[in-house]
């Protein structure tokens, strides 16, 4: 019995001829006296000898081109992502040169009417920046989602504000006030809305929505049903076209869609929102540069962790560099993923005045 | 290979057209791994496509410290197994397979018009028995069935591919030969009959 044991443990090397003499021979002694074994051996013989005779299957017709289309698509995602990441410095760029003016017309604003209290709570919401280690920041919306009131809470299927955690579920507006606490804007439709002379602090948000082909709907109607009226969408990159004499006007996978809502519904806005759409993710142009700047170092970091595995024979290490190297793996992944997404603008008005001058430009 | 290693460099940079020509020689054995692995053609179809969308998604992070084919055939086994283990839960019913009823056999009545190079190429009866017995086989034996026995590689190339030493290679190759004879079993007549017709 042990000699069989044995037997069959060297049957296989034996088929592909990487026995050392030695134990071929005591197996083909073996195999001599005992009928089972010799059995066995043939029946594994005849097996591999089907699978080794196994025709090799033909590829589809459409094999390359259906690869092609797909390979095509995201080499084009990934340079519009590149396309869109420079768009947006030269935007700052181009909007930090009148800001000062802004700042100028955005005091006189406040003098007029006077709203400080919560002009101020705003500012010290969106005071605190910063990436968490993930690359994105949270922060609590309180005041808005405090003072909000007459939002229907089927979006969140919860009955009463105080379930509402604001502060894990809230995400920071994407304008952070600058040093003098004031709104920062940054994208053309503000000097647009910045006509009216309402707005006292106002700001712009950009959602990025992953798959949103599946949480559009959704959206739609929870604008409309929270009051935000739909501004602008445009397909492709043609939104962008305009403040950039260099891009070359090729259409990429963005979808720009801007909503305008009334600013004392912000925080419950922000707050419903991020309860109904778990893929969501607020940016911030500076957040773009931080990501880019986050995908370099885990790069980085993945380089030195092969490079730390490779000079390591300690098995246990090896495994808890592995785990690591995974980790920073599906980062990597996450955030170059972020670049897919659709952008969807939100602005920001004080009251209603402004939604009725301002009017509701059809798609 | 300094042709390999400059359409690498190339499709590092995003060109299309080098990394179509980085994979030609890869794809048809990728396909056919997948192939024996899932067992089915247009599955086999989808997930070799994966592979290759993977692969070149992230061919930055490829740095050359194992060779390309290793790396494919990594990436193939591990989109496999994926899809394998997703299939773990749920039965997946084609519409080319038989149903079974009881202990006899009946063929569906659903006309299938698609071109069916897997049904082509399995005629051959016992072929195709051995076919589904490695579908039956685990993850772990299907593989290195696939990898010896089907597609030929050495054991220090399956080694590689699935980042363990060669020993195991070695006992699992065996113990997965003795599981497929295992299963079988029960066609043990028409199999020693092959090689005599």
């Amino acid at each position: 019995m042990k000699e069989c044991n044995a037997a069959k443990e060297s049957m296989s090397l034996y088929i592909d001829r990487m026995l050392d003499d030695r134990s071929e021979a005591e197996l083909l002694l073996h195999i001599e006296t005992c009928e089972t074994c010799r059995c066995e051996l043939e029946e594994l013989k005849v097996i591999t000898g089907i699978c080794a005779d196994m025709k090799e299957v033909e590829l589809p017709d459409d094999f390359n081109s259906k690869l092609h289309e797909k390979l095509a698509t995201i080499a084009d995602k990934e340079n519009t992502s590149v396309r869109n990441i420079a768009l947006r410095y030269r935007k700052i760029i181009s909007i930090c040169s009148s800001a000062a003016a802004v700042i100028i017309i955005t005091l006189a604003m406040r003098g007029f009417f006077g709203d400080n209290a919560k002009f101020d709570n705003l500012a010290r919401d969106y005071a605190g920046s910063g990436m968490s280690e993930n690359g994105f920041s949270i922060t609590g919306v309180d005041d808005y989602a405090k003072t909000e009131e007459g939002l229907s809470d089927k979006y969140t299927g919860k009955g009463s504000e105080k379930e509402v955690n604001t502060e894990q579920k809230s995400i920071r507006p994407t304008e952070a006030l600058d040093s003098q606490r004031l709104p920062k804007p940054q994208t053309a439709s503000f000097q647009m809305s910045f006509t009216e002379a309402v707005p006292s602090n106002r700001t712009d948000i950009e959602i990025l929505v992953k798959e949103p082909e599946k949480e559009f709907v959704k959206l739609e109607e929870f604008a409309a049903d929270t009051g935000a009226s739909l501004l602008q969408r445009n397909s492709g990159n043609e939104g962008l076209t305009d403040e950039n004499e260099d891009w070359n006007g090729d259409t990429g996978q963005a979808l720009i869609v801007k909503y305008k809502i009334v600013n004392a519904k912000y925080g419950k806005f922000m707050d419903v929102l991020n309860a109904n759409f778990p893929t969501l993710v607020v940016l911030k142009n500076a957040d773009l540069e931080l990501i880019s700047k986050r995908i370099e170092e885990v790069e980085k970091s993945i380089n030195d962790t092969d490079a730390e595995i490779n000079n390591t024979t300690d098995s246990e290490k090896i495994s808890q560099l592995k785990s690591m190297k995974a980790q920073l793996e599906a980062e990597l992944e996450m955030l170059r993923q972020e670049y897919e997404y659709i952008i969807v603008s939100i602005e920001l008005v004080q009251n209603e005045i402004v939604e009725q001058t301002v009017g509701v430009p059809g798609q | 290979m300094v042709e390999e290693q400059v359409l690498l460099k190339k499709s590092q940079e995003g060109d299309i057209a080098a990394f179509e020509k980085l994979i030609e020689g890869y794809q048809k054995r990728v396909f056919n791994i997948a192939y024996r692995l899932v067992g089915n053609y247009d599955d086999a179809s989808e997930l070799a496509q994966e592979v290759f969308i993977k692969v070149f998604k992230s061919l930055r992070k490829f740095k050359g410290q194992s060779s390309f084919s290793t790396w494919v055939y990594s990436i193939t086994k591990n989109v496999c197994f994926d899809e394998l283990r997703k299939r773990k839960n749920k039965k997946i019913v084609y519409i080319d397979e038989d149903i079974k009823y009881d202990n006899n056999e009946m063929q569906r009545q659903i006309e299938d018009d698609r071109p069916q190079p897997d049904i082509i190429a399995e005629k051959n009866e016992v072929k195709k028995i051995v076919h589904e017995a490695i579908q039956e086989l685990s993850q772990d034996h299907r593989i290195v069935i696939v990898m010896r026995d089907i597609q030929g590689f050495s054991y220090e190339e399956i080694a590689r591919i699935l980042n363990c030493p060669e020993g195991t290679v070695k006992s699992r190759i065996n113990r997965a030969r003795l599981s497929l004879k295992q299963i079988l079993q029960k066609n043990e007549e028409l199999l020693k009959g092959y090689y005599v017709k």
